[in-house]
């Protein structure tokens, strides 16, 4: 099916399971939902080990992050409010218009 | 805004959730610029968000264009200041945010007014679990949905 040399880059769906500490199901609904990038040879699914590896260490730095915010100061912009005045910007309309305030104010 | 409710990592407790809303540039700026149309709300909505419990974060990419907006229109100062009292955590975008960000751009599947910055934020949201959004700016809104 595939020569020795291609085989070893590629990991079956219960070896990416035990790296990434998930189900065999859930790494076949990562696959289906295309979050890992895979593909079918003989009606099985197998993933390139580089790409495998780049999405269980983005999964630790995103549980690592959330671990992260669940410490983290829970009103963190308290000092950061009205700290200056525009004039009257809108920075709903986008940055554009928010910018578009300075000419507005410009003299002339 | 929508709720979104990821898992506490490792707390052990499936029961156990955290309540997390992402910042984006628009409500930093607004929340800083007390002269802003949306200030008020934004401070209305802040408040909300702190009472019930969410922890918020920013991204380097929304903390930089915050700051760029804040520099420009309320002066070089004011944006020290601003960025010496913003104590919101931080998350660093990564290499696989900024291509998806910029395939979802180059491939035209992104809505027709998206920026770069919104996609790439698309695809940490999607990586994070994250739903709840604490913007102003219409056109990101309008891209959640």
């Amino acid at each position: 099916m595939v020569g020795n040399e291609l085989a070893d880059d590629l990991m079956t769906v219960a070896e990416t399971a035990r790296l990434l500490r998930r189900s065999t199901e859930q790494v076949r609904r990562y696959l289906r939902e295309g979050e890992l990038p895979g593909r079918r040879l003989g009606g099985q699914w197998f993933i390139d080990r580089e790409d495998a590896e780049t999405f269980a260490r983005q999964r630790r730095d995103g549980t690592e992050f959330l671990r992260r915010l669940a410490s983290s100061d829970p009103d963190p912009l308290r000092e950061a409010i009205a700290i200056g005045g525009s004039g009257g910007a809108d920075i709903a309309g986008g940055r554009a218009r928010y910018l578009r305030s300075l000419a507005e104010d410009a003299p002339g | 805004m929508t709720e979104v409710r990821p898992p506490i990592p490792d707390s052990g407790n499936e029961d156990d959730v955290l309540d997390v809303s992402f910042v984006d540039a628009s409500a930093l700026v607004a929340l800083a610029d007390r002269d802003d149309a949306s200030h008020a709300a934004a401070v209305g909505a802040y408040q909300d968000l702190v009472t019930s419990g969410f922890r918020l974060f920013t991204t380097d990419l929304a903390l930089t264009s915050a700051h760029e907006l804040i520099s420009a229109v309320l002066g070089q100062d004011a944006a020290r200041f601003w960025l010496a009292q913003c104590n919101i955590l931080v998350y660093r975008i990564a290499l696989a945010d900024l291509e998806e960000g910029r395939r979802a751009i180059e491939e035209g599947w992104s809505a027709p007014d998206a920026t770069l910055a919104d996609t790439i934020h698309l695809a940490v949201l999607d990586r994070l679990g994250v739903t709840d959004v604490f913007a102003v700016d219409r056109a990101f809104l309008a891209m959640l949905g």
